[in-house]
């Protein structure tokens, strides 16, 4: 009973963050492929936790995957096209961060995050990641939240 | 940066003088979008739009030459708002009082007893060895008390000279009677428990009890006279021993308790033994 329980809440969270991300290219991303796949993490966070932060919903994807991150940067770089505002970095001629404001949807503020461990100087990791988040919460509080 | 009036490409002349070329100045008027792409191979700035002229677009790239020196960004150290904290449960040891119970019998060897009473604290003091697999086992100290009323109209009775307890009946038109045994011991219980996920845990395990006292209290009422009578120097079994369960959700739990040992040494008493109990605990 519980695991089912788990399963209905996960499918709804899935199709409410999708919902939210509808209109956008990585929108295919967030259809659940992620869920089980070998080395890749999904979070998503809707209601009171997100609503904490400023946010409604909250979106991530994490791949070790080399094929799909290529994948996801494809389409990140496909919605960063049309962002009012956009911060980007590449390196080596690949895109190493990316942090997009997209169009307000239903007042809400709509941003794009992408980043790929891979080109990092430091410490590179073999981990691409992509936000999604939707709120009232602005850039600048976004980028304090999701950079240490 | 889309309210700007004014953009004076500044960044462009430095641009162009690190890539030692001549000067390029471009002015744009309230630009929509400015896109500023800096890689190891060079740096270039995109203009999108501009006052009165949507379509309006720019772009400008510099290639950096052996020569130049790169100043980079620092790499951006992602911090997860949501991710769960990966908990480390490191087998480690930890101290507590544990185990508030109180229960009722449900049944004993010996037919003459009505009922039996039991309650105690199965950890006063506890040391747990917590394992990294959600186990947890503990030896203690606590404190026990058994008690077993007699069926009516029996009473107990001890004879003082040989300290032997013997059943007998009240005297004709009593009233509030009772006789009841009582056992009070210190235990020694071993318990493991196993998580069954979320808040849920089971606890088995088995107590060694130091009998350290034992009375028998016979009181009856006959007119308007009341007898309270106690027999102390009883001879019960000094150690005995107990096994339990209990199902626990966040502390509360239901138990039970079985006492194979008899109360009384061998000739001592009557044999009371097998005692089944079941109750409530807390903090357990």
């Amino acid at each position: 009973m519980k695991r089912v329980t788990i399963i209905i809440l996960a499918s709804l969270l899935t199709t409410m963050a999708a919902m939210a991300q509808k209109g956008l290219n990585i929108n295919r991303l967030f259809d659940g492929r992620y869920k089980k796949a070998v080395g890749a993490t999904e979070i998503i966070v809707t209601g009171s936790q997100a609503s904490e932060i400023g946010l409604t919903v909250y979106h991530s994807v994490s791949v070790t995957d080399k094929a799909q991150a290529e994948i996801i940067e494809h389409l990140v770089v496909k919605d960063g096209s049309q962002a009012i505002d956009k911060e980007v970095e590449y390196r080596n001629g690949q895109l190493y961060y990316g942090f997009y404001t997209m169009q307000t949807r239903k007042h809400n503020n709509r941003y794009i995050f992408f980043l790929n461990q891979n080109l990092a100087r430091k410490s590179p990791k073999n981990v691409v990641t992509l936000i999604y988040m939707e709120g009232e919460a602005s850039a600048e509080k976004i980028k304090k939240l999701i950079r240490k | 940066m889309k309210k700007s009036t004014l953009i004076v490409a500044a960044m462009l002349t430095a641009l162009a003088m690190s890539a030692q070329s001549p000067d390029t100045v471009t002015v744009i008027d309230a630009p929509n979008q400015v896109i500023i792409t800096e890689t190891t191979t060079g740096t270039s700035v995109k203009v999108l739009g501009q006052k009165n002229d949507n379509s309006y677009s720019y772009s400008y790239s510099v290639q950096h030459s052996s020569n130049d020196t790169v100043h980079t960004t620092s790499d951006w150290e992602l911090n997860y708002p949501f991710k769960k904290k990966v908990k480390r449960n490191a087998p480690h040891f930890s101290i507590e009082t544990k185990g508030i119970y109180i229960g009722g019998g449900l049944g004993t060897s010996y037919d003459l007893v009505n009922n039996s009473f039991n309650w105690g604290i199965l950890h006063i003091m506890g040391v747990n060895y917590h394992t990294s697999h959600g186990q947890v086992f503990s030896l203690g100290v606590g404190f026990d008390q058994k008690r077993f009323s007699l069926k009516r109209p029996n009473c107990f009775v001890m004879d003082e000279a040989t300290n032997i307890v013997g059943i007998s009946t009240y005297p004709d038109e009593v009233r509030d009677r009772s006789s009841v045994l009582t056992v009070d011991a210190l235990q020694f219980p071993l318990l493991f428990q196993q998580s069954l996920g979320g808040d849920f845990h089971i606890v088995l395990g088995g107590s060694m009890n130091w009998n350290v006292s034992a009375k028998c209290n016979t009181h009856y009422k006959i007119n308007k006279t009341t007898y309270d009578v106690s027999y102390r120097g009883i001879k019960q079994h000094k150690i005995t021993f107990d096994v339990m369960g209990a199902l626990s959700f966040d502390g509360l739990a239901i138990y039970c308790r079985f006492s194979p040992s008899n109360m009384f040494k061998q000739g001592f008493g009557p044999e009371i033994k097998n005692t089944w109990t079941l109750g409530g605990a807390v903090a357990l």
